[in-house]
This record gives structure tokens, C-alpha cells and sequence, in this order.
């Protein structure tokens, strides 16, 4: 899982990723430098919060991509847990997206990711 | 045969050598060439009898041979012109050359050399224009990658014509040099990535493929031969989407995503 992380921070332009919960506790990380454990899951948390509302009124939903402060913070929804890569707006989204596909993919038949998966599996906050 | 006469265009432009050869009452054939486009031309007694270049044949050809400002000449005297394709005569061609050679004065003011390349204006003419049909034919080439002279020989027409052309929609505001920092923001994919995606995306879709990735290069307003590096993955990702199998787009998405880390 730490491996898959470090293969998407090697696109141009990741500062850095990190899987949390549905709750928005960290599962495992590869964050980006000055990032601590509380502030990743505030980031977690309000990205779940984000992804909640945003389902609610958007059908399929399964990523947003958040502009701020001259960064650009990438959410993507697995289901069972969601996906936070933190970027630089020279990041290219698609080279981006591609890399979280192939890795994603691979998980899904990966037996001990399933497994922390599914240890980490809680509602949707 | 010894050549008796070479030199470099830049130094020497051709209508001084043909007006030299023609005053001397020289007989021979003059040979240009720039890069790897080359011209002939032949005098008889200081009289322009021949000239081709390519497939093109008389007074035209010096016209656009004239227009060459960059590549190297020789002279070989005494060589018998094999047919006959000009009949003006030389006075009058090189009457028209000099011509030429002054409007290429005031073109060289925009247009330093017929590799520059020439993108549309962002803020475009204040004024009016209305464009004669070859203008817009010119203009329809210009894509910020193609040079005046790859124009030229895409539109089969003299580089002097084109050059004139550019000139005249450079100054109405419509057109404006690359720069070599913009070149750098666009750099174009390499050969290879066409041959890898094609034979990938094919393997997975079926002869549907080129097809399918033809219309996705259309559909991001570029062409093939200048398809910028920005684009590359953005490409890639769109004809992905056409894999309804997930399992099969994420191995052509890993395939791909390791020719373009290169």
C-alpha cells in the first residue's frame, strides 16, 4: 500500500498522498513534508465531509479536485476509503489520474490491501 | 569540368552572381542548394536559357531560388543546358528579381528567415481585413510550429510568395513570430509515442484504434505531426476511455504511463 503512495508521489507536480477512512483516520501515508498526523485528518475528514454533501446532488461522483493557496489538493473516492494527493498546479491531472487508476486497480486485487481495507471499512461520516 | 565560382548565399546573394555570370557572358550551370532542396540554373552566353528545381521548371524557379536566402552556390562553366524553359529574357528576369530582392528588404524586417515560425495573434487586427484566397490558405498553415519555407512546400508555392504573405498579415496584427520560449513551453512528442499508443490501444480495441485516436487528436484541436508533450497524457487518457473492461484500460493505462515517464 506504502509502495502504491510513493508510485503516485512520483508523478511531476505530487507533493505527497495519503488513504484515510471513511471518518477521515489516516490508513496509510506518504504525506507531504510539515504535514502532520492531525492535520492529514482534518484534511481527511473535510474531504469525506466534501465528498458526502457533494453525492448527495451529483450522481457518480468519484473525485474532486480543491484549488487552494496555490496548491491543488486531488480526492478520490475508493468506497471503502478515499484518496487525498496533494499537488502543484503544474501537476498533469490526466498523467495523474492514470497512475491512481493502475494503482487502484492493482489493489483491488491485492489481498493485503483488501484486508487493511476492510479492517479500516466504517461508514461514510 | 572545374567549378570556377562557389560561395555562400548569405555572403552573395544569386541575383548579384546571375548578374555577374550574365554580364561576363558566361555559359554554365549554376547549382543551389539549401539543405536539401537544390536548383539549377543555366546560362548560354550570359542569357538565362534554363532553370529547375524539384519538379518545377523556368523563370519561376529563379524567382524562388532567388528567394533563398541562407545555402551555398557553385558555377560550372561550359555545361550545355538539356532543354530549353526560359524564354523572358534576362533582363527582364533579372529586372523582376531585383524587385523581388527589394520587397525581401522590407520582408526581412518581420521575417529573418524562412525557417521562422509564426502563430496567430492573440489580439489580432484592430481594423478590417478581408483576406484574398491564398492568404487564407497560408493562413490556415500557420500553427505555430510549421516554418514559412514548410509552408511553402506544403502549399506548393514559391517561399517568396508565402513570405509576402506572411509579412502582409504579420503587420495587419494577425500574426506574430514564435519565440524560442514559446517553442520551449511547446515541446512536440516523438515518433515513438504515436507507434507505441497506436499499437497498444489496437491491441486492445481492435483495428477501430488509429480511428479512434485520430478523432481524439481532432477533438483537442491539434494534428499528429505537431502534437505538443502538454497533451500527451490527456490523450492518452481519453482513448482509455473508450476500454470498457476496467481491468484492460488500467493495463493500457500502465503501459502507457510508462512511455510517457520515458
Amino acid at each position: 500500500m506504502k509502495n502504491g503512495l510513493l508510485e503516485i508521489n512520483q508523478v511531476l507536480g505530487v507533493w505527497g498522498s495519503v488513504l484515510c477512512s471513511n471518518q477521515g483516520e489516516l490508513i496509510e501515508s506518504a504525506p507531504p513534508t510539515g504535514f502532520n498526523k492531525t492535520t492529514l485528518e482534518d484534511f481527511g475528514r473535510k474531504a469525506v465531509d466534501l465528498l458526502s454533501s457533494s453525492e448527495k446532488s451529483v450522481s457518480g461522483l468519484t473525485e474532486v479536485v480543491i484549488h487552494y493557496s496555490e496548491r491543488i489538493m486531488f480526492v478520490i473516492d475508493l468506497e471503502q476509503a478515499i484518496l487525498i494527493v496533494f499537488c502543484t498546479p503544474s501537476v498533469d491531472i490526466s498523467m495523474l489520474r492514470m497512475t491512481v487508476n493502475v494503482i487502484t486497480t492493482r489493489w483491488q486485487s491485492d489481498k493485503k490491501v483488501q484486508k487493511r481495507l476492510q479492517a479500516a471499512a466504517v461508514d461514510r461520516i | 569540368m572545374a567549378e570556377v565560382l562557389k560561395g555562400d548565399l548569405a555572403q552573395l546573394s544569386l541575383l548579384d552572381i546571375l548578374k555577374m555570370l550574365s554580364a561576363g557572358k558566361r555559359s554554365g550551370r549554376l547549382d543551389i542548394h539549401q539543405g536539401a532542396k537544390s536548383g539549377e540554373i543555366y546560362l548560354q552566353d550570359g542569357t538565362l536559357v534554363h532553370a529547375v528545381s524539384g519538379t518545377h521548371l523556368g523563370e519561376q524557379v529563379v524567382y524562388t531560388l532567388m528567394g533563398w536566402l541562407e545555402g551555398d552556390f557553385s558555377f560550372t562553366p561550359d555545361v550545355e543546358a538539356p532543354e530549353q524553359s526560359i524564354n523572358a529574357s534576362s533582363e527582364q528576369i533579372l529586372l523582376e528579381a531585383a524587385r523581388q530582392a527589394d520587397q525581401w528588404r522590407d520582408i526581412k524586417d518581420v521575417l529573418s528567415s524562412t525557417d521562422t515560425v509564426f502563430n496567430i495573434s492573440a489580439t489580432g487586427s484592430t481594423n478590417t481585413v478581408s483576406l484574398k484566397p491564398i492568404e487564407w490558405q497560408v493562413l490556415a498553415q500557420i500553427n505555430g510550429e510549421r516554418s514559412v519555407i514548410e509552408i511553402a512546400d506544403l502549399l506548393d508555392l514559391q517561399e517568396f510568395e508565402v513570405a509576402k504573405i506572411i509579412y502582409g498579415l504579420t503587420t495587419a496584427g494577425l500574426l506574430h513570430e514564435v519565440t524560442d520560449s514559446e517553442n520551449a513551453f511547446r515541446e512536440i512528442v516523438d515518433g515513438s509515442f504515436f507507434e507505441k499508443l497506436t499499437a497498444n490501444f489496437t491491441e486492445v480495441i481492435g483495428p477501430i484504434g488509429p480511428i479512434i485516436i485520430e478523432d481524439e487528436i481532432k477533438l483537442l484541436g491539434e494534428d499528429r505531426e505537431a502534437f505538443p508533450q502538454s497533451k500527451a497524457a490527456e490523450l492518452v487518457e481519453r482513448v482509455s476511455l473508450e476500454i470498457s473492461d476496467s481491468a484492460k484500460r488500467a493495463q493500457f493505462q500502465k503501459q502507457m504511463v510508462a512511455v510517457l515517464r520515458g
